[in-house]
């Protein structure tokens, strides 16, 4: 479904990926894991467009995104979830959401109402908010407000940047089960995460970078009994 | 223009607030071009005046020297004006994409002086003038003159302030430029266009400012350089209203132009240009956020 191919990219003299290859099969969760600066968010928004490589291929469905915009990629399907909860916070939560469909040009307004009412199954909190200006909902509700976001595009691929960034445990577990309920229903999924235990929990098949490379890749399970990665990734006592 | 000895008669007061709220409402239209564009970009347009000047110089030259009849010479000047915005989006403000707002802004200070200067060349030093729209027999209005021109005016501040409510609050595309606004990346993220999103905020607020021109020409003399005094005057009733709100706009120019129109009548008209100063300073010092503003300016 999608395939990375030998991406490379450099901010300036800084080189940020080096001939990273990663793909993603329909309906699977792969999860690219790492410590901090490894790439991990390069990575994803080269996939959304945001950032341009200096070589290498991002193709989806046969077809060569590389070069598209931001846009031109949610149009052809892939949506992403970025890094820190971006919602437009001046703007209600029904507002948000709606925002979400906004390349749906086809779709009716019956249709977007019925996906709204999907989410607002999934998210309960969000249809009693959805008149409150998303900037004064907690973390975790916007987390929510974001996927939901995200989901309203009727992605086939949702990119997630460090969906657990910044929020309190028990919320991580609410999302994560959110995340696992979402692919059992069918949607493929790229998370990149630096909560590990999460990632892995998660994941069908797992990419560790480190220092922008691809360092170790696999099924989680295999990655997970790896020595390597319970010692520096997990923590010893797992 | 000064009240003499005894006090002010009701017509009298009432002849200025008139006149306030006329001029009040141009400034409202600049004020809202200001705010379309700083809504989007968060750029502060300094040439958002300029677009006036052209308004008003095209529909001037349009129909007094081209012969072309008055509607046809009022949308095309608005079209026209539309178009440089356009331009200078496209020229200027597209090509430095990634610096920052602030040279961004500085960039509208050089398109002004580009505008101005081009206006010299174009139409010379002269004034130009205009019949009004509906001829200039004045209306008698409890004691005070009423020029039918500014029924125009004012009439036009109110549909375009209605539309442009609708326009943010209804539209999708009104409200994905607020998303802009707010946060370009997560606008990116959902699919929008953001670069045609910044295009179109400049094409919208250049033809709102060619529309306060055209409206304007009837009642003052317009001349080349006319752009930068509109900037100062639609920027302080921009701030006043509280930047980046629509209905701040409209409140904070019609405040602007009434607090100019008494001063007028009750100090002298020699203050009208100072008293737009003193009240951005004193916003500024007092209430930094405006009469509406918003979140937006607090930082």
């Amino acid at each position: 479904m999608l395939h990375v191919q030998n991406i490379s990219s450099q901010y300036g003299s800084i080189i940020a990926l080096k001939e990273v290859s990663i793909k993603v099969n329909e309906g699977e969760m792969v999860t690219v894991i790492g410590p901090n600066g490894a790439g991990k968010t390069t990575l994803l928004k080269t996939i959304s467009g945001f950032v341009r490589p200096s070589s290498g291929k991002v193709i989806f469905f046969d077809n060569e995104i590389t070069h598209l915009e931001p846009h031109g990629v949610v149009r052809a399907g892939i949506s992403q979830v970025l890094q820190g909860r971006q919602v437009f916070e001046d703007l209600t939560v029904l507002q948000n959401l709606t925002l979400g469909a906004y390349l749906r040009n086809k779709s009716s307004k019956s249709e977007i109402q019925a996906d709204l009412e999907i989410i607002f199954e999934l998210f309960p909190i969000l249809q009693e908010r959805r008149k409150q200006k998303a900037g004064t909902l907690s973390g975790g509700e916007q987390m929510m407000l974001v996927i939901g976001r995200a989901l309203m595009a009727k992605p086939k691929l949702l990119l997630l940047d460090e969906p657990s960034l910044g929020l309190a445990p028990l919320v991580v577990d609410r999302v994560a089960a959110t995340l696992e309920r979402l692919n059992k229903t069918g949607l493929t999924m790229l998370l990149v995460e630096q909560n590990a235990e999460v990632a892995l929990t998660l994941a069908n098949r797992c990419y560790i970078m480190e220092l922008g490379r691809i360092a170790l890749e696999g099924e989680t399970e295999e990655i997970r009994s790896t020595e390597r990665v319970v010692e520096l990734y997990l923590g010893k006592e797992v | 223009m000064g009240i003499g000895e005894g006090e002010m008669t009701r017509s009298q007061i009432l002849q200025f607030v008139i006149s306030g709220i006329t001029q009040g409402s141009i400034y409202a239209m600049v004020a809202l071009g200001f705010t379309i564009i700083f809504r989007t970009t968060r750029i502060v347009n300094f040439a958002q005046g300029d677009f006036v000047m052209f308004g008003a110089m095209l529909v001037a030259t349009l129909h007094n020297l081209f012969h072309i009849s008055l509607l046809p010479s009022i949308l095309l000047s608005i079209l026209i004006v539309a178009m440089i915005g356009g331009a200078m989006e496209i020229t200027m403000i597209y090509p430095l994409k990634g610096v920052g707002i602030f040279p961004l802004v500085m960039i509208t200070l050089g398109a002004s002086i580009i505008f101005n200067s081009s206006s010299l060349l174009i139409w010379g030093v002269d004034p130009l003038h205009l019949k009004g729209f509906s001829g200039d027999n004045p209306i008698r209005f409890y004691g005070a003159t009423l020029m039918p021109q500014t029924l125009w005016i004012v009439g036009a501040i109110v549909c375009v302030a209605v539309a442009l409510f609708s326009f943010f609050r209804y539209t999708k595309i009104g409200q994905a430029m607020l998303a802009c606004s707010m946060n370009d990346e997560a606008a990116a993220s959902v699919g929008i266009n953001v670069r045609m999103m910044v295009l179109s905020s400049f094409i919208l607020s250049a033809a709102l400012g060619g529309l306060g021109g055209v409206l304007i020409v009837p009642i003052t003399m317009v001349m080349f350089d006319m752009g930068v005094l509109m900037t100062l005057k639609g920027f302080a009733a921009a701030i006043l209203g509280g930047l980046g709100s629509a209905p701040g706009a409209v409140v904070g120019g019609i405040v602007l132009g009434l607090a100019e129109s008494l001063s007028c009548g009750i100090v002298s008209s020699g203050y009208r240009d100072s008293i737009t100063l003193f009240v951005l300073i004193l916003v500024l010092l007092v209430r930094p956020s405006g009469i509406l503003g918003s979140r937006f300016i607090k930082r």
